[in-house]
């Protein structure tokens, strides 16, 4: 057992009991938590693992949350047909987008990025025979699994251990895929890329790649999150929803994969803490980021890990 | 096996190669010298295509690569070693050569293991789990060369390997590609150490302004003195 498999056995364990005590309300925000960490690690494989910084994510958020909406509601697909189907929409509509995308990088791809998402935000909100317009789509049932999972997910709690068991095979999945060499290489991207061409990568197939791998869990944590609220609007492909993931991130510690959790947790409970006081919290937010980029630019993670690390070699 | 045939080369609308010719033969070194901003790095560029020649042809092992993508010709058998030792710096020793072999050709007779490798380089063997961002000046040098052999080139591209680096090093790294080119590597050598160049090179060539102005042997140009003093300011 490596410390990493104790920190996650931990964590599990740590959520697991949370889910069990907390009341209805609060598990929610739980959920919510673990939506946006799945949501916040997929953009940090575009972000801190291979340096595409993304203004845009909330597309595939979105996108795939209203695919299987509209696939239930509209066409009467059930879960098993209509959630991967959401899934490989926002996987097909992620390469389509970037083989145009991919022809720039950096803040030219940030700007090309919200573009893309601010489109799709205008089709959700203008193709009202569709999309419901302002209104959204109400009334999608969250799934029945009864055959392979022995409890309802009609309740809060229910559907937040289906969000846990999802959450731990994805986050599994992710630090898999960082690990492998195909993780190494993107890293390597990060730094150089021509270094890499001169390595003999084609960079532009990888990037390519992560970027269909990012939209596909970021369609995962929309489904999930529609299906939490049995609810799609527009606001999820809005670009607040993409600059929050994107803050998630730099407050939590870009290029890990932790760091986002933990990002997306603070987020969550601040912004149920604060709105109850103010509806700018919004406002107040942005002032805590501006303190975390002067004083903590490795985010909260960072600042944790740099800490345990000054202690652990502190040791005799 | 590398045949560089009159090539022009721009940056925008700057006209940087003005016709450059040469060619490097299977298990020797070709230097290439000149003052700063002559075009020495852009030749370099030209070759591995970051920068592809505009007009004029490149031609590797007779097959023309003038306008393959980079990684293709990395891939065929090319390999870099950039200037101002740019390694991965995120990345650990252990995984900077790892990403490197990854995508290496290995149709060759005794290819360069990880452990081949190491054996030259003891220095890394015993950083392989250190940050390659933490290493010395020297270290991280040795590791550009052995993160370009891990990729089993047959043309090794060397963009001023001794700049900045203790006469110690230096020593080293002469003794390294005098024993590459015994075991028949062929070496593309862009420098601005004289010494180092005359020492190890079987033919040296001049750049200025974009054009060669001199091409012969070590012991040629080490005779010209209107040479060295015009354009290399020794």
């Amino acid at each position: 057992m490596n410390r990493t498999s104790i920190y996650a056995g931990i964590f599990v364990a740590i959520a697991a009991v949370l889910g069990a005590v907390l009341s209805p309300y609060d598990t929610g925000l739980l959920t919510q938590m673990l939506i946006y960490g799945i949501f916040a690690m997929s953009l940090d494989l575009l972000l801190g693992y291979t340096g595409m910084p993304s203004l845009g994510h909330a597309a595939y958020f979105g996108l795939s949350g209203y695919a299987a909406a509209i696939l239930t509601l509209k066409l009467g697909w059930g879960f098993a047909l209509a959630a991967p189907a959401g899934l490989l929409v926002a996987v097909v509509a992620a390469a389509l987008f970037h083989l145009l995308a991919l022809r720039t990088a950096h803040s030219y791809y940030l700007m090309i990025t919200l573009a893309f998402s601010q489109v799709l935000w205008s089709v959700a909100v203008s193709w009202t025979e569709l999309t419901g317009g302002d209104n959204g789509l109400p009334g999608v049932k969250r799934p029945d699994l009864g055959a392979w999972l022995p409890w309802s997910f009609a309740t809060t709690r229910g559907f937040f251990y289906f969000v846990l068991i999802i959450f731990v095979v994805a986050a599994f999945a992710l630090y898999i895929f960082v690990k492998s060499p195909f993780g190494y290489a993107l890293r390597g991207i990060r730094d150089n890329e021509m270094r890499m061409r001169a390595l003999g990568y084609n960079v532009w197939a990888y990037k390519f790649t992560v970027a269909m791998v990012s939209a596909f869990f970021a369609g995962l944590a929309g489904e999930l999150y529609m299906y939490l609220n049995s609810f799609i609007s527009p606001s999820s492909l809005s670009v607040t929803v993409s600059a929050q993931v994107l803050m998630m991130i730099l407050v939590g510690s870009v290029g890990t994969l932790f760091g986002p959790v933990l990002g997306a947790g603070i987020f969550v409970l601040l912004q149920y803490v604060l709105s109850t006081y103010t509806d700018r919290w919004l406002f107040v937010i942005g002032l805590i980021y501006v303190g975390v980029a002067l004083y903590a630019p490795e985010g909260a993670f960072g600042l944790i890990r740099d800490r345990m690390r000054t202690k652990r070699s502190a040791r005799p | 096996m590398l045949d560089v045939a009159d090539v022009h080369t721009y940056y925008g609308e700057g006209y940087v190669l003005q016709g450059v010719s040469l060619t490097v033969e299977p298990a020797s070194i070709v230097a290439v010298l000149g003052r700063n901003g002559v075009g020495k790095t852009t030749l370099i560029r030209t070759v591995i295509a970051f920068t592809p020649a505009r007009r004029g042809r490149v031609m590797f092992e007779d097959r023309d690569i003038t306008r393959w993508p980079s990684y293709r010709i990395a891939k065929a058998g090319m390999g870099l070693v950039p200037q101002g030792r740019r390694i991965f710096p995120s990345l650990s020793v252990r995984e900077n050569l790892e990403i490197a072999q990854r995508a290496a050709a290995t149709d060759i007779a005794e290819p360069w293991s990880l452990g081949r490798v190491l054996d030259l380089f003891p220095a890394l063997a015993e950083r392989l789990r250190n940050g390659a961002g933490t290493l010395s000046g020297g270290e991280q040098q040795m590791l550009t060369v052995a993160r370009a052999l891990v990729g089993n080139p047959r043309l090794l591209l060397m963009d001023e390997p001794t700049e900045g680096l203790s006469p110690h090093i230096v020593a080293e790294m002469k003794k390294l590609v005098v024993g590459l080119r015994a075991r028949g590597m062929a070496i593309l050598l862009v420098e601005q150490n004289l010494a180092f160049a005359l020492d190890v090179a079987d033919r040296v060539h001049v750049m200025d302004k974009g054009k060669i102005v001199f091409g012969g042997t070590p012991a040629e140009l080490d005779a010209d003195e209107t040479i060295k003093k015009t354009y290399l300011g020794v």
